[in-house]
């Protein structure tokens, strides 16, 4: 009798399975389904909400929306291998060169002409592949550098406080020094390794170094050894920088707690007026934070030269990039796929600028942004005051923040001296 | 010497007592402040809550679409459990009793095979029968590896506690004209009940707590498991702490309900069962 | 003849069908697998070269392995010692026959009750808030800043959580074999005189071979796998010092899109782990022949 039932539940097993083989989601007659994967954490009721008004409007699509898992490039692999390729995906640009094999071009010349009309150059350029062709389209624009809360400040030193006094790594210390004599903690570190690993030390091989060209050649040298990162001038100011921030961190009892939440909080409550950070800082300092207080972003002094003007520049990049699948969605998947971009990237803009909390590269579209930090950033944009991040979204392998974040938190906590962590880095680019 | 035994009963009890709240603290920590605000945990994770902050697990309950992952996680934990357990305890039976080199040579391999790291396997399951067969995001596909991976530790233990089974049992049975499936199933099978206690605890539980193959599996809400949802949740709340607390305890409840009605059977079923494997 | 003809039936009824989806779930996939270790492949493009044992000798070459083994190493060591005396000890006391003993059964296997990666969470609120919370209040150094930003502690912490879990389930075995240890037997050797040492070193332990060696077993092969506690408490940090060989081979495979090498090192991890159960096993089987 047992026998029969186990024989019963196998084979039922078994029938379900092959019954179910079909997809989960079997297509009505002439809709075409796709699936759209994002890597922003937090956002996921956002993108669903935006895919339900997109099928509203779209009512021969589907979108089956894949949810941000912490462990994005495996779930992007296994997406992959399984035959499931998100049909657009939201990735970092470095990720999308990894797997450009598998991608789809947009067509510049046709129906993507739009991209080209809304993104400047300086955004679509790390999105581009060695055959020109563009395989990403940003979802936002960024800044890394250092975030103020001008109340604070104020309050500390007692004088009105103006960005663009700060000229110079010399003047950063200045003011910090002026500001722990009023009382509060001058700056902070959030010691994770995408913090110090990707954005602090990417300073170094970015716009500091030059154009696009200088950047390429500057790494070529750190691999081929004809360039001593220990001896390289960029390199020791950028690092004079970080000693200055280390020398007056908030976090300094225990700097690797890294814990951007409480930082954020920290700051919006006053306790600390200065951030090494980007404009999506925001995000953790909204909901106590004082708008009125006047926050803002301003470029990190990258060394002592008060003349040198990378020093008043900000690093802005655009973010992550919406990318379409070529090796497994068909064409009217691919089409129906480049029209959600549109959708989330233009239609959508006010929205996913309140949603992120972050500034657009999309010259066309007028919205509102709310952060001010990002707006600082937009600022520096229209004025012209930025330097290039190509390095930071397309030289730097995609373990480049995991490995040389772990050198830079043991140089911040004093396992590791200058030099050795130089040496580490070099290393890391050799063995490329 | 009776008073001698009783003071020293009384120190065991001590020392007990306080390893045990050592080893219960920390489940008492996440339920207290799943009941607090984010940031009056923060503040002080020993505080009593000032109110019951009961939205925490209301906001945990939406966001992890309990009833939808609760739902899928049961069909996969009973279902893959219960075709486990049953084909480990076939298996291990012959395996033992029929002493030939094939099936000496099963058992050592699945023996061997305990100690396969599930990442080794990953990928190749996912190609071959997630792209292959077009099977993704399909619970049967997740219950049926579920069974896969769990034969041979099942099979280990029904195997030693099988060797303690008198053989005479099984001819005594056989002289009487019965087969030997029925032999197993009417004689056999019913005297490795405490084993089959311990593997349904432990198969359920490794499928009931399984993420990484879930999470390679099944992608889309509909047919995630408790633990994804979990796992998105605190992923997308990094800093909500109390939110995250009620999801923690809301993930925990069906096992520890499951574990304080059946506690006694199922540690008492452990005991029995490992004795002789 | 007719008996032959049973038994092969009986085989394939019984031993075929498990065995089969067994091999369909594992065997294939390890074989496929393998052969990937023989390539370059990323993980996610269409194609890939064989590239013979380049994976091999990168992962043997690879000086952040060979630290990541070393570490694996000396967690294992500690994990297996430690659950090991623990769960004894805990067996030893909950045999001694105290009032409650059920119950307090259920309080140390309760860990085993939860998933890896919620435990991690569990313990990094821990060790991240309440923990620096009684440092603070009481003074005590030890406790004021958090132990997962220090290389040395974040690895306690690692063994810590690993045998706060173990022993529990460790216990419940042993408890199982102590119970089986003859009434008689220990009645004989408590009017003979001997000490509790005495009873527990040559009455006691003898007599629970066969449990150590599978605890011991288990310890080893649950600690060199130690995957989602890893990855939730501390994620190999701070800077990669408690990166164990299983979290060490996922970055490999996954963030750094290296596939193949990643598949490579897991084999090995594998080989490893077989070889030095397949030793610990025979050499303790040995060990209760003798006793």
């Amino acid at each position: 009798m047992k026998r029969k039932a186990v024989a019963t539940v196998l084979c039922g097993t078994l029938a379900l399975s092959m019954a179910m083989a079909a997809p989960a989601f079997v297509n009505a007659e002439g809709t075409t389904t796709i699936t759209l994967y994002t890597t922003v954490p937090g956002h996921d009721a956002d993108f669903e909400a935006f895919c339900a008004e997109f099928m509203e409007a779209n009512p021969d699509i589907t979108v089956n929306y894949i949810a941000y898992d912490s462990s994005e490039k495996q779930k992007w692999m296994t997406l992959y291998a399984s035959g499931e390729a998100p049909t657009v995906s939201l990735m970092d640009a470095i990720d999308i060169q990894e797997n450009i094999a598998n991608m789809a071009a947009y067509d510049l010349e046709g129906a993507d002409a739009w991209i080209a009309e809304q993104v400047g150059e300086s955004n679509l350029e790390i999105f581009q592949g060695e055959d020109g062709a563009l395989y990403g389209v940003p979802n936002s624009v960024q800044a890394m550098g250092i975030l103020y809360n001008k109340a604070t400040i104020e309050a500390a030193t007692g004088e009105e406080f103006d960005p663009s006094t700060i000229k110079s790594n010399a003047d950063l210390e200045a003011l910090c020094e002026k500001i722990q004599a009023g009382g509060v903690a001058p700056i902070m570190f959030t010691g994770v390794d995408w913090s110090l690993g990707s954005h602090f030390l990417s300073q170094v091989f970015s716009g500091a170094q030059g154009e696009v060209e200088d950047q390429i050649a500057f790494i070529e040298g750190i691999k081929d050894g004809s360039i001593d990162l220990k001896t390289n001038d960029v390199w020791n100011g950028v690092m004079d920088t970080f000693d200055i921030i280390a020398k007056y961190n908030y976090n300094s009892k225990d700097p690797l707690v890294g814990n951007t939440e409480l930082d954020g909080q920290a700051m919006a409550a006053g306790n600390v007026a200065m951030w090494f950070m980007g404009d999506w800082g925001w995000s953790y300092l909204q909901d106590t934070a004082n708008i009125d207080d006047g926050y803002g972003i301003m470029p990190c002094p990258l060394n002592g030269d008060s003349e040198d003007p990378i020093n008043q520049q900000l690093l802005t990049f655009p973010a992550k990039g919406y990318c379409i699948d070529g090796s497994q969605a068909d064409e009217a998947q691919q089409e129906a796929g480049k029209k959600l971009v549109e959708f989330l990237t233009i239609e959508k803009a006010q929205e996913m600028s309140d949603a992120l909390s972050m500034a657009l590269p999309f010259s066309g579209v007028d919205i509102t942004v709310e952060s001010p930090t990002a707006n600082a950033t937009l600022s520096y944009i229209a004025d012209g005051a930025t330097a290039s991040t190509y390095a930071f979204s397309s030289l730097l392998p995609s373990d480049f923040w995991s490995e040389n974040g772990a050198v830079m938190q043991q140089y911040l906590v004093g396992m590791m001296d200058r030099d050795a962590a130089a040496d580490a880095i070099q290393a890391y680019w050799q063995a490329q | 010497m009776q008073a001698k035994k009783k003071k020293s009963t009384i120190l065991v009890f001590i020392i007990v007592l306080l390893l045990a709240i050592f080893f219960i603290i920390p489940f008492f920590l996440v339920i207290l402040n799943s009941f607090k605000t984010s940031v009056a945990f923060v503040a002080n994770p020993f505080s009593m809550p000032d109110t019951l902050h009961f939205e925490n697990y209301s906001n945990a309950f939406n966001t992890m679409n309990f009833l939808n992952s609760f739902k899928n996680s049961i069909l996969i934990c009973v279902i893959a459990t219960g075709v486990s357990v049953i084909l480990s305890s076939m298996n291990a039976y012959v395996l033992t009793r029929k002493k030939w080199k094939i099936t000496k040579a099963f058992y050592m391999i699945l023996v061997a095979a305990m100690v396969v790291p599930f990442q080794v396997i990953m990928i190749p399951l996912v190609k071959l029968y997630g792209a292959g067969l077009g099977l993704t995001n399909n619970i049967w596909l997740v219950t049926f590896i579920h069974i896969g991976l769990n034969i041979p530790s099942p099979t280990f233990l029904y195997s030693g506690f099988i060797t303690g089974v008198p053989v005479e049992l099984d001819e005594a049975a056989l002289i009487d004209g019965a087969s030997a499936e029925t032999t197993f199933f009417k004689i056999i099978f019913p005297l490795l009940k405490p084993i089959t206690m311990t593997n349904v605890v432990f198969v359920a539980l490794s499928i009931w707590n399984d993420y990484i193959l879930a999470s390679t599996l099944l992608s889309l809400k509909e047919v995630k498991t408790l633990p994804l949802m979990t796992y998105a949740f605190l992923a997308s709340h990094s800093a909500d702490y109390a939110p995250m607390m009620a999801g923690l305890v809301l993930t925990m409840l069906p096992v520890m309900i499951l574990y304080l009605f059946g506690q006694r059977y199922i540690i008492e079923g452990i005991v029995a069962g490992s004795v002789k494997g | 003849m007719k008996k032959k003809k049973n038994e092969i039936r009986l085989f394939c009824e019984f031993v075929i069908p498990p065995m089969l989806i067994w091999a369909l779930i594992v065997v294939v996939p390890l074989i496929y697998g393998i052969y990937l270790t023989f390539t370059d492949w990323n993980g996610l493009s269409p194609d890939y070269n064989l590239v013979g044992f380049a994976n091999y000798v990168a992962t043997f070459t690879d000086k952040t392995f060979l630290t990541s083994l070393l570490k694996t190493f000396v967690y294992v060591f500690f994990v297996v010692v430690l659950s090991n005396v623990l769960g004894l000890a805990l067996a030893l006391l909950l045999t001694y026959g105290i009032k409650l003993q059920g119950l307090f059964r259920t309080c140390f296997f309760a860990a085993n009750m939860i998933g890896g990666v919620v435990m991690g969470y569990i313990w990094n609120y821990i060790f991240s808030f309440a923990l620096t919370k009684v440092g603070e209040v009481t003074g005590i150094g030890l406790f004021e800043t958090s132990w997962l930003t220090n290389p040395t502690m974040a690895m306690v912490a690692l063994i810590v959580v690993a045998v706060w879990q173990l022993s529990g389930y460790l216990m419940v075995i042993y408890v199982a074999g102590l119970t089986n240890v003859s009434k008689e037997m220990l009645e004989a050797a408590q009017i003979d005189g001997t000490t509790p040492w005495q009873l527990l070193r040559y009455i006691k332990i003898p007599m629970i071979r066969s449990s150590v060696t599978i605890c011991v077993f288990m310890a080893i092969s649950r600690a060199f796998m130690a995957f989602d506690v890893n990855l939730t408490l501390t994620a190999g940090g701070p800077f990669k010092s408690t990166e164990l060989l299983a979290l060490k081979i996922y970055q490999t495979a996954f963030s750094n899109f290296d596939y193949g090498k990643g598949q490579a090192e897991a084999l090995v991890l594998f080989v490893i782990v077989a070889i030095i159960s397949l030793v610990q096993v025979s050499v303790s089987k040995k060990g209760e022949v003798q006793a």
